[in-house]
């Protein structure tokens, strides 16, 4: 058989599979929602069956109900290896880079450190710059459109003491979800002219790569920042280690290491949404 | 016999898949708790796992550092949470997000779940952009919102609540499923159901979609992502002889944008597609020879061969010795977690000793002391554990709005009423939630009915102040406080009722001081109401 073919049943048979699983996951969810429904507990409540065991039971028949869709999807899931083995199919390998590629990639390292030399350079420079633009300006509409959705959520009003929790969060999520619509909308508007941005760069760097044309020494700061990374990252870590065992002190001292064991032991079912 | 033997070394687990299981193991150490149904509440729970591994699951030998973090955020309006942010620290700066890919538990299950033979969305721009939602989530969900909460006196760790998968996987599925939780199912309701529908669409997701949970949801490895350039041990690039060929972007199934950034796992499978090596793990040149050059420079004069073959020798023998050392550690340290997890920790329940129902000169001082393990056609009450059969008395502290009262109480001591004795605590939202349908039963029944809150030791110092705001004109309640076991975390009336780390659980004793009805879950008036009425019905 060739190529094509296997990879043909292999692909119907991915296809296949994908399909029950995801029919199985909706199946599951609909048994779920099914077994603690509301009409479902009164009608539990009514034959005096709303207890652990009955529900236990109703649990029982729900998956029973499922045990022959998820049997098929486990055989297919095992039977995997036994297709690979009667379809063998060649490895695919990463294809080596073209040389052009990796000059051009090169070109796009270095054109990092460039200054204004070349008008291509300069070119690519404005191009980032938009970038730049675009991406501060998305942040900055991001952070604005979360003002009133925190502002409600600090409205002592909004928050009673005994309150339903759940819908609280509820309506805060949906208050937050509104005021982020706009933002998610400028964010699809900037990604199309990012990416024409980028195509428009990408000529550039390979404008860039043909020229060959030398490139000025990078700022010194840049220079000074790239040789001594490393030493950089190691006084950081250093400091964040030393901080970190500070705050383990600390906390050891005030008693968060009491309340960390305490609250594994005791649980809240509510607080780990079994509710 | 060949070709099998072909099989296996073909399908020998890879390094880092060991790890992780290995990891999930040692995480997982109280296997004993899937067979007693019940979550370990030892010492060793003081300390975080690196990974997500929800402290809800039977097995589970140590905290969830997310589920920590929103506890200590909701606790600290009263104590400033620096452990936590200490261990989260240490974490980062040790591993970065290499925990991620070699030590989490929940990853090793999104792992597994991903080598199921389906069509796969492979990564782009949009998964890119989209795995900043793990930021928004940590931000808002688990900073803001416990913090907000915090403000208004009540503890809400709202990832572990409404998002948390493991949650489900390992509390919900891992705890509930043993027979003797059984009665806990009372608690699950439309909260559940959302959580469950996330789980299943996570899992499904994970299936199509490498690391979806990782990528995306995960707050945990949104921190470690923050440190992953300056982590003390994971993948590190030298740009110096890197050519930008992009076979590591290429093999890699993250959105990186390059190796080492805050979404990469450090998973190491660059390393070895990378044509001019690199790709290194950060501490591996100790155990790496110098090359001749590096030799010549180190010794000032041109090195020879034998000088360069003896330095070769002593790099293998130094890589030997430390593969050696850490084997034994890490096999000494599951074995010894998996022999004080399952033989050496006593549950609770094995360590507690119930009051007997006396007073200080020894009287008996409760009408049913003795015959309280019996119900009242004489059949044995099921409490979950035979030694706190006979006798479901206890001495509690009285607790007000100023604290102790100095009095002493005796649940089953029921004077002819019935009884309702109800477990909660300050930091228990789902507790707080139910106590005014509670106090409307104390007060419509007052006289045939005797409420006690009894609350738990954890936070016990905050209860007076919580009573005092919010409870204080509650006059037919009865505020006790529960007493710790010695050597253990837990509290003593509450096992000694065979209950089992969750809150809140209720008990009620008919008149004769009998265990009527006993819920391990968060009740209603309606529900309190129709168990008094039928009580009531059988007295009168």
């Amino acid at each position: 058989m060739n190529e094509n073919k296997k990879r043909l049943i292999h692909r119907i048979y991915s296809t296949v599979l994908a399909a029950m699983l995801i029919a199985l996951g909706i199946c599951f969810i609909i048994s779920c929602a099914c077994v603690f429904s509301e009409e479902n507990i009164e009608r539990l409540a009514s034959e005096g069956r709303y207890t652990g065991d009955g529900l236990r039971e109703e649990i029982g028949g729900a998956l029973l109900r499922l045990i022959c869709p998820s049997a098929i999807a486990l055989a297919m899931i095992i039977g995997t290896p036994i297709l690979n083995r009667l379809l063998p199919l060649t490895d695919e390998k990463l294809k080596a880079a073209p040389d052009e590629d990796a000059k051009y990639s090169i070109a796009k390292r270095r054109a990092k450190d460039a200054l204004y030399d070349s008008e291509t350079v300069s070119a690519i420079m404005r191009e980032r710059r938009l970038r730049f633009i675009f991406t501060l300006s998305g942040i900055g509409l991001f952070i604005i459109s979360l003002i009133y959705p925190i502002i409600r959520m600090l409205d002592s009003e909004t928050f009673t003491a005994l309150g339903n929790a759940n819908e609280e969060v509820l309506a805060f999520s949906l208050v937050l979800l509104a005021f982020l619509t706009p933002s998610a909308v400028y964010a699809f508007v900037i990604g199309i002219l990012f990416a024409s941005s980028k195509r428009r760069e990408g000529k550039l760097l390979r404008m860039s790569a043909e020229d060959g044309s030398p490139l000025p020494p990078p700022p010194a700061a840049a220079v000074w920042l790239r040789t001594n990374s490393a030493l950089i990252g190691r006084i950081a870590a250093t400091a964040i280690l030393a901080l970190s065992m500070v705050f383990i002190i600390l906390g050891i001292v005030n008693g968060g290491m009491a309340d960390v064991l305490d609250k594994a032991a005791k649980i809240c079912r509510e607080c780990i949404g079994l509710g | 016999m060949k070709r099998i033997l072909n099989w296996f070394k073909s399908h020998i687990p890879t390094k880092r898949r060991l790890i992780q299981l290995y990891c999930a193991l040692l995480f997982n150490a109280h296997i004993k708790g899937f067979v007693t149904g019940k979550i370990y509440q030892g010492p060793l729970k003081n300390l975080c796992a690196p990974g997500i591994n929800c402290y809800s699951c039977p097995g589970a030998s140590a905290a969830c550092p997310i589920g920590a973090l929103q506890n200590a955020f909701s606790a600290s309006g009263k104590r400033a949470p620096y452990y936590i942010f200490g261990i989260i620290l240490l974490y980062s700066i040790m591993f970065g997000r290499m925990i991620c890919g070699f030590f989490c538990p929940f990853g090793l299950v999104q792992d597994l779940l991903h080598k199921i033979k389906t069509p796969k969305i492979k990564k782009s721009r949009f998964t890119r952009v989209l795995s900043c939602l793990k930021y928004v989530i940590l931000v808002f969900i688990t900073v803001c919102i416990p913090l907000l909460y915090m403000m208004k006196d009540r503890g809400i760790p709202s990832f572990c609540k409404y998002i948390c998968p493991a949650g489900v996987l390992e509390g919900a599925i891992g705890l509930l499923s043993h027979a003797d939780n059984a009665a806990e199912l009372l608690n699950l309701g439309p909260l559940f159901v959302w959580k469950f529908s996330l789980f299943v669409t996570v899992m499904l997701l994970c299936v199509f979609i490498y690391r979806f949970f990782c990528r995306f949801l995960c707050p945990l490895g949104a921190l470690y992502g923050l440190f992953n350039r300056f982590s003390i041990l994971g993948i590190k690039l030298n740009r110096d002889k890197c050519v930008d060929c992009g076979r590591c972007h290429a093999k890699c199934k993250m959105d990186i944008k390059h190796v080492g950034d805050r979404e990469c796992i450090n998973c190491g499978e660059c390393v070895d597609v990378c044509p001019t090596n690199a790709i290194t793990w950060r501490g591996s040149k100790i155990f790496l020879p110098p090359n001749e050059t590096e030799l010549s420079a180190r010794l000032e004069r041109p090195a020879t061969e034998e000088e360069v073959a003896a330095e070769k020798k002593k790099a293998e023998r130094r890589s030997f010795v430390a593969r050696l050392v850490s084997l034994i550690l890490t096999v000494a340290l599951l074995v010894g977690s998996l022999v004080y997890y399952n033989f050496i920790y006593k549950d609770p329940s094995e360590l507690v000793v119930s009051d007997s129902c006396t007073d200080g000169d020894g009287d008996l001082c409760c009408d049913t002391c003795g015959l309280a393990f019996l119900n009242k056609d004489g059949s044995e009450i099921a409490t979950g554990n035979a030694i706190f059969d006979k006798c479901i008395g206890a001495h509690l502290e009285v607790l007000d709005e100023n604290g102790k009262t100095g009095d002493i109480i005796n649940p089953a001591a029921t004077d002819g009423k019935i009884v309702i004795i109800n477990f909660w605590g300050v930091w228990c939202d789902g507790c707080k939630k139910e106590l005014p349908d509670f106090n409307r039963i104390a007060d419509e029944y007052a006289g045939e009915v005797t409420v006690i809150a009894i609350h738990t030791v954890l936070n016990e110092d905050q209860a007076p102040d919580h009573i005092k705001n919010n409870y204080s004109d509650w006059d037919n309640m009865i505020f006790a406080l529960d007493t710790q076991i010695e050597g253990s975390t837990a509290d003593k009336y509450y096992t000694s009722l065979g209950f089992t780390g969750g809150y809140p659980v209720t008990v009620i004793l008919n008149p004769d001081g009998l265990i009527e009805y006993k819920y391990a879950s968060e009740l209603t008036y309606d529900e309190l109401k129709r168990d008094i009425e039928e009580i009531k019905s059988f007295y009168n």
